[in-house]
C-alpha cells in the first residue's frame, strides 16, 4: 500500500512537472543561457568589451576596502588594456612586485597629482594581492569575510538571479495550480482518479518548495561552473594563471552548500506563504492573485485602523521573500544564519501552513465548482 | 448479485432549490441502468452526490464506501465520464496513459493501447488537438481499460455526430459489459440507448417518479394506437399519457391489462421517452 501511495505521489509529481514544464524548467535553462551566452560574449571580447571582465577583477581585486578602485579601459590604441588602481591612502595595498617579476604591475596613490590620476597610458597587469586581511580592519561588511572566496560573492549574483525568477514563477505556479483544472474542468477527470485531494494538493506544495528550487539551484550549480571555466578562459586571455587567479578565488564547499542551506533556511520561512497561495488558488472563482493579496492587504490595513498594531505586517514580512537594508528573507547568497532564525516565527508560520494547506484540500473537495 | 449504490433520503438543496428531493435509491451490480429527466431535474447533483463530488443530506453508501469520507478507496472501483471535454487539453496522449498507470493500479494500459490502436488517435498529439469525438473515445479507451464495478456516465456524448454515438454505446456494450459490472447513463438522447438498458430511472424537479427494470415496464405499461371511433372508448379509461398520431392517438396506460385495452388497437410497449413524457408532462 505504501509503495503503491509512493509510486501515485511520484505520478502526481511528473504530472505536475509536465504540465508546468515551461516555468519549472525551461525558465531556469533560458535564463541560464542567456547568462551564459552574455559571459561568453564578455569573453570573447574581453579586449574591447569587459563587462563582466571588470567585475572579475573587481571581486578579485576586493578586500575590504572601498576605497580601492579599479578602472579597465581600452588604451588609446584600441590595443592596449589600461587599468588604474585608485586608492585614498596606503592601508592594505600589496606592494609593488619586483619589476622584473611584474614589470606591468604599478599602484597608483592619490596625492592630488591629479595629472598622474588620469595618465592612461600606463599598461597594467594583474596580480593576485595576499589572502592577509588589512590588521585592525573590523568593518561590518560581509565581503570582508570572503577572503579566499572573492569570485563566489559574483557567482552568488548569478545565483541571485535564478533565485528572483525561481520565486516569481513558484508564485504563478501555486496560484495557478488549483485553479486553472477548476476554470477548464479537467479537475473532473483528475477527481475520477483515486487519488485523495491530500496527496494532490501535497504534491504541488512539494514541487513549489522543493522540486522546482531543487532545478534551480542545479541549473544555478551548473551555470555557475560555467562562468568558472569562463573565468578561467578570461584569465588565461590575460596572461594570467588561472588556477591561482580563478580557483584560487573560489571556495567550491560553499559555492555548493550555500545555495541548498540557503533554500532550506528560506523553505521553513516561506512554506506558509505558499500555503496560502494554494489556498487562494482553490478559493478563488476569478483571480487568485486577487484571492490572495486582498485579504491580506484588507488585515493589515484593518488591524491598523481599529488596533493600532502592526501584528500581522511583521509576521508576513518575517515571512515573505525580500530583502532590504534591514533583514532579508529568502536571499541568503553566502548561506544561512542560523543563529539569527527565530524560531517562534517558524513555528508559528508551520502551524499556519498546516491549517492553509488543510483548508486547500477541504476547498477541493467541496468548493470546487466554480459556478 | 450485489449492492451497488444505496440511498435513503438524499437531500442536497440550492438555497430554496431543492436538486435532489429525498431520493431513495437500490442498485445491484450487473445492471445498465439510465438515468432519464429534463434539464435541472437534479440527475448531475444526484451523481455528483454518488461520486463524491458534492455533499448530500441522507445515508448513502456507493461499494459500501461513504463517497465523501473514503473517496480514495471508492475511486478504485468507480470510473466516470462527466462530460465530453474534460480530459485535459495540455497533455500528450502517452503522457495522459502515464498518468492513469501511475495512479490508478486497476488500469491495464495494454487494453487501452489496443482499444486507442483501432482508433486515429496517435500517442503523441495533445489532447486539446483532438477532436471532440478522438476526445470521447481517448476517454473511453481509458475507462474501459479500467477493472471497476460502477461506471457512471453523464451525458457522454453531448455534442457528438450520431456515428460517434452509436459507436461509443456499442464499445461500451459489446466491450465493456461483462454481465457483472454496473453502468448508471445520465442522457438526454434516450431512443438511442434505450435497447441497451436493464432499468430506467425518471427524475422530475429533484424526486425519482419511476425506478423499474425494462421487463417491469413492458408488464406495467401499454401503448395502444387507437384509430377513428376508438379514440373516443380510450379516452374513457384511465390513460396517464396520449400523443395524436396519424389517424388517431396514441394512449399510455399504466397497471391496466392488456386484456383490458383490446380491441382499442395496436397494442405496444411504450417507448422510454414517450412514457418519460406521460410520466412528467401527462
Amino acid at each position: 500500500m505504501a509503495t503503491t501511495q509512493t509510486s501515485q505521489f511520484m505520478t502526481l509529481l511528473q504530472r505536475e512537472f509536465r504540465e508546468y514544464k515551461t516555468s519549472l524548467f525551461w525558465t531556469p535553462v533560458i535564463t541560464a543561457i542567456v547568462l551564459g551566452v552574455l559571459m561568453l560574449g564578455s569573453v570573447v571580447l574581453a579586449n574591447r568589451i569587459s563587462v563582466v571582465g571588470d567585475t572579475v577583477l573587481e571581486a578579485l581585486m576586493r578586500k575590504g576596502n572601498d576605497n580601492v578602485n579599479i578602472t579597465i579601459s581600452i588604451g588609446e590604441d584600441g590595443e592596449e588594456e589600461v587599468t588604474v588602481v585608485e586608492t585614498s591612502d596606503s592601508l592594505d595595498i600589496p606592494p609593488p612586485l619586483d619589476q622584473a617579476a611584474a614589470p606591468g604591475y604599478e599602484v597608483y596613490v592619490e596625492d592630488g597629482d591629479v595629472d598622474e590620476r588620469w595618465n592612461f597610458s600606463r599598461e597594467w597587469n594583474f596580480t593576485p594581492g595576499t589572502d592577509q586581511p588589512s590588521a585592525g580592519d573590523e568593518s561590518d561588511d560581509p565581503l570582508d569575510e570572503m577572503s579566499g572566496r572573492e569570485l563566489n560573492v559574483m557567482l552568488s549574483i548569478v545565483h541571485g538571479i535564478l533565485l528572483l525568477i525561481l520565486l516569481l514563477t513558484t508564485t504563478n505556479y501555486l496560484l495557478s495550480s488549483l485553479y486553472d483544472d477548476r476554470k477548464d474542468r479537467s479537475v473532473l477527470f483528475w477527481r475520477s482518479m483515486p487519488v485523495t485531494e491530500w496527496q494532490v494538493v501535497l504534491s504541488k506544495f512539494v514541487v513549489g518548495l522543493i522540486v522546482a528550487p531543487l532545478l534551480y539551484i542545479a541549473i544555478s550549480l551548473l551555470l555557475q561552473l560555467a562562468y568558472v571555466l569562463l573565468m578561467i578562459l578570461l584569465v588565461w586571455r590575460m596572461d594570467q594563471d588561472p588556477f591561482e587567479v580563478v580557483v584560487g578565488n573560489i571556495d567550491f564547499i560553499a559555492l555548493m552548500l550555500d545555495p541548498i542551506s540557503g533554500w532550506v533556511m528560506t523553505a521553513l520561512l516561506i512554506a506558509p506563504v505558499y500555503a496560502w497561495l494554494l489556498c487562494a488558488s482553490a478559493l478563488a472563482r476569478r483571480s487568485p492573485f486577487l484571492m490572495a493579496i486582498t485579504p491580506v492587504i484588507g488585515l493589515v490595513i484593518a488591524e491598523g485602523i481599529f488596533f493600532g498594531t502592526e501584528i500581522v505586517g511583521n509576521a508576513v514580512s518575517r515571512h515573505f521573500p525580500h530583502v532590504s537594508d534591514s533583514s532579508a528573507v529568502g536571499f541568503y547568497l553566502f548561506g544561512p544564519d542560523w543563529m539569527a532564525l527565530d524560531l517562534l516565527s517558524v513555528a508559528a508560520g508551520l502551524v499556519f501552513t498546516g491549517i492553509a494547506l488543510a483548508a486547500a484540500v477541504w476547498l477541493r473537495a467541496h468548493r470546487w465548482e466554480l459556478n | 448479485m450485489q449492492s451497488i449504490i444505496e440511498a435513503q433520503n438524499l437531500r442536497r438543496s440550492f438555497g430554496d432549490l431543492r436538486a435532489v428531493d429525498g431520493v431513495d435509491l437500490s442498485i445491484s451490480s450487473g445492471n445498465v441502468i439510465g438515468l432519464i429527466g429534463p434539464n435541472g431535474a437534479g440527475k448531475t447533483t444526484l451523481l455528483k452526490a454518488l461520486l463524491g463530488l458534492t455533499t448530500c443530506e441522507g445515508d448513502l453508501s456507493v461499494l459500501g464506501f461513504s463517497p465523501i469520507s473514503d473517496r480514495g478507496r471508492m475511486m478504485e472501483e468507480v470510473c466516470f465520464i462527466a462530460d465530453t471535454a474534460v480530459l485535459p487539453r495540455w497533455m500528450r496522449v502517452r503522457e495522459l496513459l502515464d498518468y492513469v498507470t501511475g495512479t490508478h493500479r486497476r488500469f491495464k494500459r495494454d487494453q487501452a493501447e489496443a482499444f486507442l490502436a483501432t482508433t486515429d488517435i496517435e500517442r503523441d498529439r495533445r489532447v486539446g488537438d483532438l477532436s471532440k469525438g478522438m476526445t470521447v473515445q481517448l476517454h473511453l479507451a481509458i475507462v474501459m481499460a479500467i477493472d471497476a464495478r460502477l461506471l457512471i456516465l453523464d451525458e457522454p456524448t453531448l455534442g457528438l455526430d450520431i456515428l460517434f454515438r452509436k459507436r461509443f454505446y456499442e464499445q461500451l456494450i459489446n466491450d465493456y459489459f461483462d454481465g457483472e459490472r454496473t453502468i448508471l447513463v445520465s442522457t438526454h438522447q434516450v431512443e438511442e440507448i434505450q435497447n441497451i438498458l436493464t432499468h430506467v430511472m425518471f427524475m422530475h424537479h429533484g424526486k425519482l417518479i419511476l425506478h423499474e427494470s425494462i421487463m417491469d415496464i413492458e408488464e406495467r405499461f401499454h401503448e395502444v394506437h387507437a384509430l377513428g371511433e376508438a379514440v373516443a372508448r380510450a379516452e374513457q379509461l384511465p390513460y396517464i399519457g396520449k400523443r395524436n398520431i396519424l389517424g388517431g392517438k396514441a394512449f399510455i396506460f399504466e397497471g391496466l391489462g392488456s386484456g383490458g385495452l383490446a380491441g382499442l388497437g395496436e397494442l405496444r410497449t411504450p417507448s422510454v421517452s414517450d412514457l418519460f413524457v406521460a410520466k412528467v408532462g401527462g
